[in-house]
């Protein structure tokens, strides 16, 4: 057998432990976060906490840390576009209003939902806490 | 599992390479282009969201109350667990354990089904109440453009359950071939990518839970 193949090293399985439960605090603190009402500061949070779990994902679970500067290029080059892509997609419908006169019609879509009063019914959790 | 040990087979580099260190980065490198791609596809349904939200941001935070974040939360822990399994299956296979590999790949496909059950209860309690995609949506709202919340729910939430099956498939693939012991510390290529790409899964569900059931 070729020896060549020995180039990555083993990783501890602490290290893959402590990542484990890394993810399962911050999973904690997702749903924590979002029980308490921040007003506009509850997406970014929440957001960002998910932005640590996927850098936490990548970096250990995925082996970039350890693995060839190739992968993170490919890796974060898709954030990249992806950053191009909201922002291209924000920038042209945010000022459509100021061309349209269609703004804010529904283009002539019957809507199929049988409109009830907010709160009168609920499919899943009773109460949400933050946004009431 | 086995009573027997497994007897490990030998690797042949395919006669294209030079090494079988090259032949993993090569195959290293085409993974992460592809979990680029599966980045950007996901990305459009994102963007959709992000777009979608800032147009009706009432609407989103009544749809989404309308979700069970329990579940939710519930097959978050689930997922993160899997990825822990799976990447144990990668360092065990990595030091020959190929027995305890095959055990953790069995643990990971286990919590996959169990996100699956999950994710039936979810869509049967929502098709109940008449909760579908779009023009299909007959259900009683607070919102008239509900279908719209609901439309990229279940397309987010299908495509991620569609690659959790396809993953499914693979790490199937991986037990039997391990059971050959075709893997073991100087080859585990295939191991690894499907490791690689369960982990992206995870981050693709990382995203929706928040934004679909807690915003």
């Amino acid at each position: 057998m070729s020896e060549q193949n020995h180039s990555h090293h083993v990783i501890p399985v602490a290290v893959y432990a402590k990542t484990f439960i890394a993810l399962l605090v911050l999973t904690a603190l997702t749903v924590l976060a979002s029980r308490v009402d921040l007003g506009i500061l509850n997406t970014p949070l929440a957001l960002g906490i998910a932005l640590v779990k996927m850098s936490v994902v990548a970096l250990f679970f995925m082996g970039l840390k350890w693995d060839k500067g190739i992968s993170t290029i490919l890796f974060v080059g898709a954030g990249v576009a992806i950053f191009i892509f909201m922002l291209l997609t924000f920038a042209d419908f945010s000022f459509r209003g100021d061309i349209s006169a269609e703004e804010g019609s529904t283009f002539g879509i019957k809507s199929p939902v049988k409109l009830v009063e907010p709160g009168a019914l609920h499919h899943g959790e009773t109460s949400k806490g933050s946004h009431h | 599992m086995n009573a027997q040990p497994i007897e490990l087979k030998k690797h042949e580099v395919a006669h294209h390479f030079e090494t079988a260190e090259q032949e993993f980065d090569a195959a290293k490198i085409g993974m992460w282009a592809f979990i680029a791609q599966e980045v950007l596809f996901f990305s459009a349904l994102f963007v959709a969201y992000a777009v979608m939200r800032f147009l009706h941001p009432d609407m989103f935070i009544n749809a989404s109350s309308m979700l069970s974040w329990k579940m939710g939360l519930f097959n978050t822990t689930v997922l993160i667990t899997s990825s822990f399994t799976m990447v144990m299956a990668v360092q065990r296979v990595q030091v020959n354990k190929i027995a305890q590999s095959i055990n953790y790949l069995i643990a990971t496909l286990g919590l996959a089904g169990v996100f699956m059950v999950v994710k039936y209860f979810e869509y049967t309690s929502k098709f109940s109440h008449g909760i579908f995609t779009t023009k299909f949506f007959v259900a009683e709202g607070a919102f008239e453009t509900l279908p719209i919340f609901f439309g990229l729910y279940f397309v987010a939430t299908g495509l991620h359950g569609l690659h959790i099956v396809i993953g499914m498939g693979l790490i199937i693939w991986l037990i039997l071939r391990a059971r050959k012991g075709e893997f073991h510390s100087e080859y585990f290529t295939p191991v690894e990518m499907v490791g690689l790409y369960w982990h992206l899964v995870d981050i693709v569900w990382i995203f929706l839970f928040p934004l679909l059931y807690l915003l």
